[in-house]
């Protein structure tokens, strides 16, 4: 990608001549050539804790962190299969009680993770300050398990894409410590894709016998009712609530009007509902971590998006130092 | 995300262009930063969804 350097607006204009993309390598030989040498990779996305330690020990990279992104890890309860139990919101709330969200941070996540009290992490639009997140109360949650007829328990299946199987793992570890019975499934994208992604289901929803599916949205418009909101609960391709008239209802208001203070008070509302009603299993709101060649001044976006206006490179970076490429 | 039957767009000059909505719209902003500009082909061809992928 070249730069155009007729754009029209100064103040955006690129500060690099070329950024190539390539999706040919994969990301542990992106990232390999990245921490050993220069001149061939200098950025690496989508990070895992455990990368960035290694990152750290390189003479070539460093690790950049993005905090306040648009993201929020969460959970899809099935609403749609036959008998579903989740109807009942007393499950729902157990379940959210039953997480210990700081642990589930600092051991899923090595810490690169911030609370959510509901659908949005704090910088979202509509973002509520004045909502807690689900404390931790395990005997509450085996209260409501009593309540909703699961004295002796309920089994459940979860399933996880691969990237978020150590999130998986301890939460299945917490759910069980209440109760609740947990057979763990790790899938691949496109499998993951075929149980829940309501378009391309290998068998109708009501024949999807998962209980509680691992996701994550970011949101590139940071607008939640569309990509949040709409896409995970109101006819969107993620809907496992299913119809939800109070949702439908706020959502209608948000959009006929543009008075951006009434929207966000109609957003909040929206999120103490959801929150109230534990449509989602709300987990937690990631920190994005990349790989970044030392002599790069990486500047990623909240949105998580690789938009690289800002990014620009020092006088040490290979491309343009006098004495050229390290050996 | 679609605009609604009856918006316009008028060009006002090469770096402004100006929406005209039936009726408010309190998504239209973020409508604009979803937008999508495929190849026709794209559409003609492939389209959305996992199964074209």
């Amino acid at each position: 990608m070249e730069a155009n350097t007729e754009y029209w607006d100064h103040s955006r204009f690129p500060r690099v001549k070329r950024i190539v993309f390539d999706n040919t390598l994969s990301q542990k030989d992106a990232l390999e050539l990245l921490k050993t040498g220069e001149g061939r990779v200098d950025l690496v996305t989508e990070l895992s804790p455990l990368e960035t330690l290694r990152v750290a020990e390189s003479p070539f990279a460093t690790g950049v962190k993005n905090r306040g992104s648009l993201m929020t890890v969460f959970g899809h309860f099935n609403n749609r299969k036959a008998r579903s139990p989740w109807r009942d919101a007393r499950l729902r709330q157990a379940v959210n009680l039953a997480i210990n969200r700081q642990d589930l941070i600092r051991y899923a996540t090595r810490g690169n993770g911030v609370t959510v009290p509901a659908f949005l992490p704090v910088q979202s639009f509509g973002y509520d300050p004045d909502l807690a997140p689900y404390p931790f109360e395990p005997d509450k949650a085996r209260h409501l398990l009593r309540g909703a007829g699961y004295a002796d328990g309920l089994s459940l299946t979860m399933i996880a894409p691969e990237d978020l199987e150590v999130q998986a793992t301890v939460v299945s570890k917490m759910l069980e410590q209440v109760g609740l019975n947990l057979e763990l499934q790790i899938l691949d994208t496109t499998a993951f894709n075929r149980k829940t992604f309501l378009s391309s289901l290998e068998q109708p929803p009501e024949e999807q016998t998962w209980d509680i599916a691992l996701t994550s949205q970011g949101d590139v418009q940071n607008f939640p009712v569309y990509l949040h909101y709409h896409d995970h609960a109101l006819g969107g391709p993620w809907d496992w609530v299913s119809e939800e008239p109070e949702l439908r209802r706020l959502y209608e208001l948000v959009l006929g009007t543009v008075d951006r203070e009434r929207q966000q008070t109609l957003i909040r509302q929206m999120e103490r509902h959801t929150r109230d009603q534990a449509y989602f299993l709300f987990l937690y709101n990631p920190i994005q971590l990349y790989a970044v060649n030392k002599a790069v001044t990486f500047v990623p976006y909240v949105t998580t998006r690789l938009i690289l206006t800002e990014t620009s490179v020092t006088d040490q970076h290979w491309s343009v130092r006098q004495d050229g490429i390290k050996p | 995300m679609n605009f609604k039957p009856g918006s316009r767009l008028e060009i006002v000059t090469p770096q402004i262009v100006r929406f005209i909505f039936p009726e408010p719209d309190g998504g239209a902003l973020a409508k604009v930063v979803a937008m999508h500009l495929g190849n026709r082909q794209f559409y003609r061809e492939l389209g959305w969804g996992e199964k074209s992928w």
